[in-house]
Parts: C-alpha cells; sequence; structure tokens
C-alpha cells in the first residue's frame, strides 16, 4: 500500500533477499485466497507484496525476531556503527483467520532513538487500516496512513503520506490490482506528489503470473522498470532473479538470488549476486531450545576491493 | 565596452503551474480509464467464454 515508509530492516545490512518484518498476526492471505464469490474468485493479494517472495519476505521460516513478540537484536558489523535494537510486538485477540489476528502494532527501536512503528487494523471482512511512523533520532521522518479494501478478485488501495497542511504538501499513492484468472493479475500505480509551486503524478502498469511454483512479476511505468521471477524448486530451495531499472537515474541492476532452508539443522542460508559484481550471502540459524537466532552476514565486491561482514543476534 | 544581452527568460510560474496540472489530470484520468478497463475485462472474458 504504498510504502512512503522506508522502515529498514534492523538486522545487519548486507541481507539479501531480506526486508520488512513478517508479523505472526499480520501475515497477509497468499493470493488466490479469496472467498471465490467474484468474477475469477482469486483475490491478488497485496501490491507491496508482488515482489516479496523474491524479496525473501513472507516465509513461515524467516527470521526468528520477526516470528516472536519481543526481540533484542545487537548488530556488529565491519560497515558501520554497530547497533542495538529493541522491537515489540503486539497482537490483538480479533481473529479472522487462522493465520490473523488483529490489531497488530508494531515497533522498533534501536540506540540512536530511532524509531518506527506500525499499527495495521482490519475494520470490516475486507477494510484494512495502516498506520506508520518512522523518527530518525529526535525528529519525525515519514508518517503515513493507509487503506486497503480487498474484494474477492480485486484489491485497491491508497496511501497518503507526510500530509502537511500548513505547507500543502502530501504524497498520494493509488494502487488497484485485478485478478483476471487465477494465475494472471493485472494492475496499476498511481502516485500524486504536491509540494509549494509542484505537483506531480506517476503512473506505473504491473503484471504478476503466478502458478504453483513460480512467480513472474513486472512493473513498468515512466520512472522504471522492475521484474522478478521466483521459482521454488523444492522445499529446501528457492531461487530468484529481479531486474531494476531507474530511468531517472540511468541505473539498472540485476540480481540473481537463492536461499536454502535446512529445516532439521534450523538454519536458512541466502545468497545473491548482483550485475555490480557484488556478492552478498547470509546464515541463520535459531538455536533453540534458547529464543535466539544467530545471523552472520557478509558481502564481497570483487571490482571495488570491498568486503563487509557481521553478525547478529537476536533475542526472542 | 558594454555586451547587451537578452534578459533571460524567467519561466511563467503560472504557465508552469497550469502545465503541471494539466499533466497530472492526464495521468489520473488515463489511470481512472486503465482501472475502469481492468474492472470490465473479467466481465468480457466471460462473455467471451459464453460464445
Amino acid at each position: 500500500m504504498g510504502n512512503v515508509l522506508a522502515a529498514a530492516p534492523p538486522v545487519p545490512p548486507p541481507f539479501p533477499m531480506t526486508g520488512m518484518p513478517v508479523v505472526p498476526g499480520a501475515v497477509t492471505p497468499t493470493p488466490g485466497a479469496g472467498t471465490g464469490k467474484d468474477t475469477a474468485g482469486h483475490n491478488p493479494g497485496s501490491f507491496d507484496e508482488l515482489h516479496r517472495k523474491c524479496k525473501g519476505e513472507g516465509r513461515p521460516g524467516g527470521l526468528g525476531r520477526t516470528m516472536s513478540r519481543n526481540y533484542h537484536t545487537v548488530n556488529l558489523s565491519t560497515i558501520g556503527i554497530s547497533n542495538y535494537h529493541f522491537g515489540a510486538t503486539y497482537v490483538g485477540m480479533k481473529q479472522i483467520s487462522p493465520t490473523e489476528c488483529f490489531p497488530v502494532c508494531i515497533s522498533d527501536i534501536d540506540n540512536s532513538g530511532s524509531m518506527n512503528g506500525q499499527v495495521i487494523h482490519q475494520l470490516t471482512d475486507g477494510v484494512r487500516v495502516k498506520a506508520a511512523f518512522q523518527t530518525q533520532k529526535s525528529r519525525f521522518v515519514t508518517w503515513q496512513v493507509d487503506t486497503e479494501y480487498r474484494a474477492p478478485s480485486y484489491t485497491a488501495a491508497i496511501a497518503l503520506g507526510n500530509p502537511d497542511v500548513l505547507l500543502g504538501s502530501a504524497v498520494l499513492v493509488s494502487h488497484y490490482l485485478q485478478a483476471l484468472s487465477p494465475s494472471l493479475s493485472l494492475g496499476g500505480e498511481l502516485v500524486y506528489h504536491r509540494r509549494p509551486g509542484e505537483e506531480g503524478a506517476m503512473s506505473t502498469i504491473v503484471a504478476r503470473y503466478a502458478v504453483n511454483n513460480w512467480v513472474a512479476t513486472m512493473n513498468i511505468g515512466a520512472s522504471g522498470v522492475h521484474a522478478s521471477y521466483h521459482h521454488k524448486a523444492s522445499e529446501q530451495i528457492q531461487v530468484g532473479v529481479e531486474l531494476e531499472a531507474n530511468a531517472r537515474l540511468q541505473e539498472t541492476l540485476c540480481t540473481l538470488g537463492y536461499q536454502v532452508d535446512l529445516p532439521r539443522t534450523n538454519m536458512v542460508f541466502r545468497g545473491s549476486v548482483d550485475s555490480n559484481w557484488t556478492v552478498s550471502s547470509v546464515l541463520e540459524k535459531k538455536l533453540p531450545p534458547l529464543p535466539l537466532t544467530l545471523a552472520l552476514a557478509a558481502t564481497i565486491n570483487h571490482r571495488k576491493h570491498k568486503f563487509q561482514c557481521g553478525f547478529g543476534l537476536t533475542i526472542g | 565596452m558594454y555586451r547587451l544581452e537578452a534578459p533571460l527568460a524567467r519561466p511563467d510560474s503560472e504557465e508552469t503551474r497550469k502545465k503541471m496540472r494539466a499533466e497530472v489530470l492526464v495521468t489520473v484520468r488515463n489511470f481512472t480509464l486503465y482501472v475502469l478497463a481492468l474492472r470490465l475485462a473479467p466481465f468480457l472474458l466471460r462473455q467471451l467464454d459464453k460464445i
């Protein structure tokens, strides 16, 4: 839903294929989980989740911190200043499906005082609202309010970001995603921004084709192209490729990634290589019976002679 | 020696504003038409299936 909020994941930076935390109560229904009353009978899911599979989000065996109510994360890294994060999650009692409970409150604060938080609530069967904010040290950076409506065959959403009545500035994002068949979904995004003396709008067209074990998604707009392909080769192995072309910056990045789940050893290994010749890898291991998750991450760029590594420990 | 130059053409702010507004309206119109077409597409596909 037009994520104006740029919430950075609190775990070591060179994590490929990771992103916003997945919260147990707020697991989004998988595409195709509609009630079957409408034409196609398959809700295409949320617009924000179109490339999620390639980003490695929404996995059932995600990071330990994201699956727990409270967590502490300590990151020691060669990249920048090491940091400490504390996160808390509240999941309400309103259960609408076996995997979804509302309201959900998620927050994360680090040792510099920067904080981001979200409140998600399902008002009715189809309407979901989200309020999010982010502070950087002592300053409010972003805040946004989203509303999403899910019908059996389509999803429509509208988001308002950083509204300032005095200055007359705001960002308004509108999404629409229609399932044309159980496999094919088409949609679009409209972004309108306004600030004193300037306003503009930009639209993007999106298409997604999903079958049993693979998903291909493409966004095309004036600002560029974003395409991804995710293939689940087996229960343990997933591979994905992503292409991001930014017309304004004249930059293109192609990333090839894979993920290996080893449930018996409570380990997840992710690796990626991109067209800038940056090779990244992450190893996550849960340490039962202790509520700990250990993450080791490393990134190397042979061309730029850069090597970065770090590790994180999540309690909770 | 003096060099005479024509003053730099300053963009007319009112005209620029109008142009920006017109571009926004066109984009919104196109997006609305696209969404309407998508809303109609399942119905049309169903009708085509019946033929």
